[in-house]
């Protein structure tokens, strides 16, 4: 008893303070051409971020959840529900350690990284190479790589179109107000068939998941016709539309980074809550809420005690970023982070973001972009993994000493 | 220090490193005006001060001209060739290197600009300023058409602007000649002669420079 108490604190602390630093560091990047672009402003950025960050991840981020809960490590190989609850716990100490150096030491690393990394780390000094599940870690790494060349390709072929159809136009602003019910309808779509599909609430919505889906899209699109056709008669240029804009794919990206990050932080917990409670990890796991409320959570409390720093230093030091390539630059990390959460793969929203600034840099849309952070973000992939892993041995095997 | 790499990938814009190289250039411009003014009216002592005012000018938008390079590492990606950029730059620098050599070279010999010439001779003066004037307003679009994504009208608009340069560096050029062949008919000394004819090249190179600057900016926005 005394041990599964312990356990189940050290869980939810170690859980909190990774859902803590995700909120502080992470938020910022994915906030930053929002920001940087000012179409919010940074206190504007936390509340959303703090808000929504909270409906993803508890609206959306179940999948995801399950993958770093039970995909990564077969938990029924090590058998002993004791080692798998001090594994994931260890795994979870070294992730944050990780976090915490890299933050310290201003490292482009990614809270997910190190994560999975430490997951490997405690897989295989815990039972060996059989316990890893290569395969489904194949496809997560295999994401890492997908995901930002994704992001950067739809951002690519989205600032392609907004620089043909709309700024090399005669009157720009009247392309842009023709054009933005698409971009709107086309955000609501995702975003609600990302609520709706496969998850608890579209349970409640029956079989009636595509009409809904339609009819948010419609409306939504209708209104941001409205929206945008008061904005340019009140003398909105090209620009000030998609401000308005991106205040919807600002929201858009702290619902996607909400949903994909906080398993970072609530997939250990749910491992060792179902550890704790029934011995072992079934075949089917179903993430409680209030796991994911508590991920959620500790993500807004984050972003509200040591994110508005990180937020502040964005605001001033990104100038360069006008409103059709911020907007370019959410929309397209947003989708790809979003697609990547409903299929349960456990990215870096960083590096999410990052592809889609490449990706309107190749297209001409930027005026100066330094490629070396691509070269950086590269090597920290081949640090970070197995870094975290070699940090979790020495604790795996110190807290076994001393719960042993 | 948080960690925020995409901080580290968006770039200051070398446009506005450009458009503040410009400025310097409007602002030495005038100096050396004012400087040649000076001296055809044979205040020399005058001309002697602006001259060093020609030379701080041209020694802070070398600063300028320093910190652009700098910040344009072989991994910067830029919407418009990189190398044509640096080439632009180069030649509007060049026109600050000539302003300064015209000033030095002036100020080397007090030779008295006859009555004949005079007029003709600031003239010159004054239709390589309207060129330089002429560049420095196609500068002004450089930027704005990379924000609109080299939008056709604005490009159209550039070209105009750019064939403005040309304009009047093929006035400038004839303005020179006919100054050139008044000042051998002149028949002065050698040395004058040599003096006036090498002041008056100088002044013409400024605006050779602004054509070249006006003809990388015409590469540089092709599409």
């Amino acid at each position: 008893m005394e041990f599964q108490f312990w356990l189940i604190i050290s869980a939810l602390v170690l859980g909190l303070y990774m859902a803590w630093n995700i909120g502080a560091n992470d938020v910022a990047n994915s906030m930053a051409s929002a920001v940087g672009a000012k179409a919010i402003t940074f206190r504007q950025a936390i509340l959303i971020a703090a808000i929504l960050s909270i409906v993803g991840a508890v609206f959306i981020g179940s999948h995801v959840t399950q993958t770093v809960s039970k995909g990564i490590i077969i938990p029924a190989r090590i058998g002993d529900p004791k080692l798998i609850g001090i594994g994931f716990l260890s795994a979870l100490f070294a992730a944050g350690i990780w976090v915490t150096l890299a933050t310290w030491m201003s490292m482009p690393i990614s809270t997910t990284h190190s994560i999975i990394g430490a997951l490997i780390g405690f897989g295989l000094v815990a039972g060996g190479r059989n316990v890893v599940n290569w395969t489904k870690l194949l496809e997560v790494v295999a994401s890492w790589i997908i995901s930002p060349v994704f992001a950067g390709l739809i951002a690519y072929l989205i600032f392609h179109l907004i620089a043909k159809f709309i700024l090399r136009k005669h009157d720009p602003s009247l392309a842009a107000r023709k054009f933005s019910p698409l971009f709107v309808g086309a955000t609501f779509l995702i975003i609600s068939l990302s609520l709706l599909l496969k998850t608890r609430l579209g349970a409640y919505a029956g079989g009636r998941i595509i009409e809904i889906s339609v009819i948010v899209t419609v409306i939504s699109a209708v209104i941001g016709y409205f929206l945008t056709t008061r904005a340019t008669e009140r003398g909105a240029n090209v620009e000030a539309i998609f401000r308005k804009l991106q205040i919807m794919t600002s929201c858009y990206v702290a619902l996607s980074h909400g949903a994909n990050d906080v398993a970072n932080a609530a997939g250990p917990i749910v491992s060792i809550f179902y550890v704790v409670k029934s011995g072992d990890i079934p075949m089917q796991v179903h993430v409680p809420n209030w796991v994911l409320i508590v991920g959620g959570i500790g993500i807004a409390a984050g972003i509200m005690t040591w994110g508005y720093r990180v937020m502040r230093t964005v605001a001033w030091r990104i100038t360069e970023l006008t409103n059709t390539r911020g907007f370019t630059i959410d929309f397209s990390a947003a989708t790809s982070i979003l697609i990547s959460s409903k299929l349960g793969m456990p990215v870096s929203t960083t590096h999410a973001v990052i592809g889609a600034v490449v990706g309107v840099g190749l297209a001409r849309g930027l005026e100066a972009i330094n490629l070396s952070i691509v070269r950086k973000i590269v090597t920290s992939w081949f640090i970070t993994v197995p870094a975290a892993a070699l940090t979790t041995v020495p604790i795996y095997l110190g807290l076994l000493h001393i719960w042993r | 220090m948080p960690r925020i790499p995409i901080i580290r990938a968006i770039r200051r814009s070398p446009f506005d490193g450009l458009l503040e190289h410009a400025n310097k250039v409007i602002e030495c411009i005038k100096v050396l005006k004012e400087a040649v003014e000076y001296y055809c009216e044979g205040k020399y002592e005058r001309a002697e001060e602006l001259a060093k005012k020609v030379s701080t000018i041209e020694h802070e938008a070398d600063i300028i001209k320093g910190n652009i390079r700098a910040h344009l590492p072989r991994d910067i990606l830029m919407p418009v060739d990189k190398s044509e950029f640096q080439m632009l730059l180069r030649e509007q620098d060049g026109i600050l290197d000539f302003a300064e050599d015209v000033v030095i070279w002036m100020n080397m010999r007090k030779t008295r600009i006859p009555e004949e010439i005079k007029d003709s001779f600031l003239d010159h003066l004054y239709k390589v300023i309207e060129c330089v004037e002429a560049l420095e307003q196609v500068i002004l679009h450089v930027k704005e058409l990379v924000s609109a994504a080299l939008s056709r009208n604005l490009r159209n608009r550039t070209k105009d602007a750019i064939k403005n340069v040309h304009a009047k560096e093929w006035e400038a050029d004839a303005i020179e000649r006919s100054v050139a062949k008044k000042i051998f008919d002149l028949n002065l000394d050698a040395t004058s002669t040599f003096h006036l004819l090498k002041i008056v090249d100088l002044i013409g190179n400024i605006a050779n420079r602004a054509e070249n600057a006006g003809d990388r900016i015409r590469v540089m926005i092709a599409r």
